[in-house]
């Protein structure tokens, strides 16, 4: 299934919005992937909610370029869904006894809360669906819009991926023994059917079209904890990525611990010897919607030309893997 | 699948949905939802290619549809609009008529609120041909996550078993919501589609076709 990418927009650590995001590309990453600006401080709504949601709306604005949304169907994903909300409503429940939990944290910290949220504040009446898949939670979520865009249950649809770091977070990381920085933020992709027009005219600066060509899944039983750290099980799903992509792409590598980094750096130099590697691990980190986050960062990094391929490699504790392939084609 | 848990259990004490008796779902006196836990999964799978290998077929998911309310963060649309949406987009994705619909495995919490609107858009859907109406969250309770799977896997049997279950906890009807409800003891008769309805926060809305494998 291919789609054309009608709008996009970001949150990520040192970039509020597509412009800001393309400036920074040519900076150093942040010392930490966090959020430190989500660009909707005028917004009065926006004080009330929780930060996830507003980094969620913030991107999926900007994707929606104006846009009316009441058609559009929503597709959210997220690792960890409202970390911040199910922290808060823990606590209380252990200050002031579980007879005296927030009522308003618990349901934001159900997984699809934000979805929900979302979908009322830009007036979504379409699907609304929420999409968890560990660290390859943003490819997964790509991958039921387009499902969405081929079984024609939709003519656009908004793919949105948000998560967000807190305390609590980290200390489980370092619990497991992971050196993995977790990373936070939120990307937003409007898609049409590969032959909608408009490309380009909301949103982030998409180019003349910008066309998903590719978002294939697969699985390997590994560890629970472990990415995949084999070179022959990360190469067929980067293999067919080169059928796709053709010769010197762009390659966003996926981000993990050195065993996988290795295997992967292996996999990719079979794959694709000619490649032009864009390496975001140190700006996004360990983040489960990180796959849409490099997508909109490699689309960015792609120009305007026509022609430039992108290739996003995802992986998963667990043994997940996720490829995408972005094209930019005449418009 | 989902789990009991204090966690939940404090969460939907907190939002005061909780009964203190066992549920009643679309009863005068239903005050609140009974939670549950458990799991369920469903074998999918390509009919030719399932008739192919010759396995036998327990039922068809002959449609799907979803919706949003983009009303509420936790209540329903007061008229369950987007609930009806849902149901008619399934029915459509289907290719079955409401008249054709034999049993509907209703989303049916118990809460005064969600119970109304789920009424309100079966009569909007079915327009005076309703078939029988069940909520088995009276005997399973509230399985959250696990809700949707369960309630397809019940309407499977339904179907299979050609028994429309009643529901548990339902002794006063409410008179104020259209709903045909299944008679106490639950009814025995051919049934060959089923529409199961699942209803989340945020106004997520999601309603399944169910079909007879043999149809």
């Amino acid at each position: 299934m291919r789609a054309t990418v009608l709008g996009m927009g970001v949150v990520a650590p040192g970039a509020a919005g597509c412009a800001a995001l393309g400036r920074a590309l040519g900076e150093p990453s942040p010392a930490m992937p966090r959020v430190a600006a989500i660009g909707d401080e005028g917004e009065s709504r926006a004080r009330r909610a929780p930060r996830l949601e507003r980094m969620m709306a913030a991107a999926a604005r900007e994707a929606l370029g104006g846009r009316d949304a009441a058609s559009v169907a929503l597709v959210y994903g997220t690792g960890y869904g409202g970390l911040t909300a199910t922290v808060d409503f823990l606590e209380g429940m252990a200050v002031r006894g579980p007879a005296f939990a927030s009522p308003m944290s618990f349901h934001q910290s159900v997984h699809n809360s934000p979805a929900g949220a979302l979908s009322i504040a830009l007036g979504i009446r379409g699907a609304c669906l929420t999409v968890t898949a560990r660290e390859l939670s943003g490819e997964t979520a790509l991958k039921v819009g387009l499902d969405l865009l081929a079984s024609h249950r939709a003519e656009q649809v908004l793919v949105v991926a948000a998560d967000e770091v807190v305390p609590a977070l980290e200390a489980g990381y370092r619990a497991f023994g992971s050196r993995l920085i977790p990373g936070e933020g939120a990307a937003a992709v409007l898609l049409g059917a590969a032959s909608a027009g408009g490309a380009g005219d909301a949103g982030g600066a998409v180019g003349p079209s910008l066309v998903v060509e590719l978002c294939a899944l697969d699985g390997h039983v590994g560890s629970l904890l472990r990415l995949q750290a084999s070179p022959e099980a990360l190469s067929p799903l980067l293999d067919l990525a080169a059928r796709v992509a053709g010769p010197e792409p762009w390659v966003s590598p996926a981000p993990g611990d050195d065993a996988f980094r290795s295997a992967q750096r292996l996999a990719l130099e079979r794959a694709f010897p000619r490649a032009r590697i864009a390496d975001d691990g140190g700006r996004f980190g360990f983040n489960p919607s990180g796959g849409l986050l490099r997508l909109v960062s490699l689309a960015l990094r792609l120009g305007s030309g026509p022609g430039g391929a992108g290739v996003i490699h995802g992986a998963a504790q667990g043994g997940g893997q996720a490829v995408i392939v972005v094209r930019h084609v005449a418009g | 699948m989902d789990t009991l848990c204090r966690l939940t259990y404090s969460g939907f004490y907190a939002l005061k949905l909780l009964s203190a008796a066992p549920c009643r779902p679309f009863d005068a006196r239903r005050n609140g939802l009974s939670l549950g836990e458990g799991a369920a999964f469903l074998l999918l799978e390509p009919m030719d290619r399932a008739r192919a290998r010759g396995a036998r077929v327990l039922g068809r998911v002959a449609g799907w549809g979803t919706s949003s309310d983009a009303h509420h963060a936790t209540a329903p649309h007061p008229e369950g609009k987007g609930a009806a949406a849902a149901m008619r987009a399934a029915l459509a994705d289907a290719g079955v008529a409401p008249r054709e619909v034999d049993y509907v495995n209703a989303h049916g919490t118990a809460t005064p609120a969600n119970d109304k609107a789920e009424a309100l858009a079966l009569a909007a859907v079915f327009e005076g041909a309703m078939p029988p109406v069940s909520s088995t969250k009276g005997a399973t309770g509230h399985t959250l996550g696990a809700a949707g799977a369960i309630e397809a896997v019940l309407s499977v049997l339904a179907l299979e078993a050609g028994f429309a279950p009643a529901t548990v906890g339902l002794g006063e009807p409410d008179p104020e919501l259209p709903v045909r409800h299944v008679p106490a003891g639950g009814l025995t008769a051919p049934l060959a589609v089923a529409l199961s309805c699942s209803f989340g926060f945020g106004g997520n809305n999601a309603a399944l076709v169910l079909t007879r494998g043999d149809r």
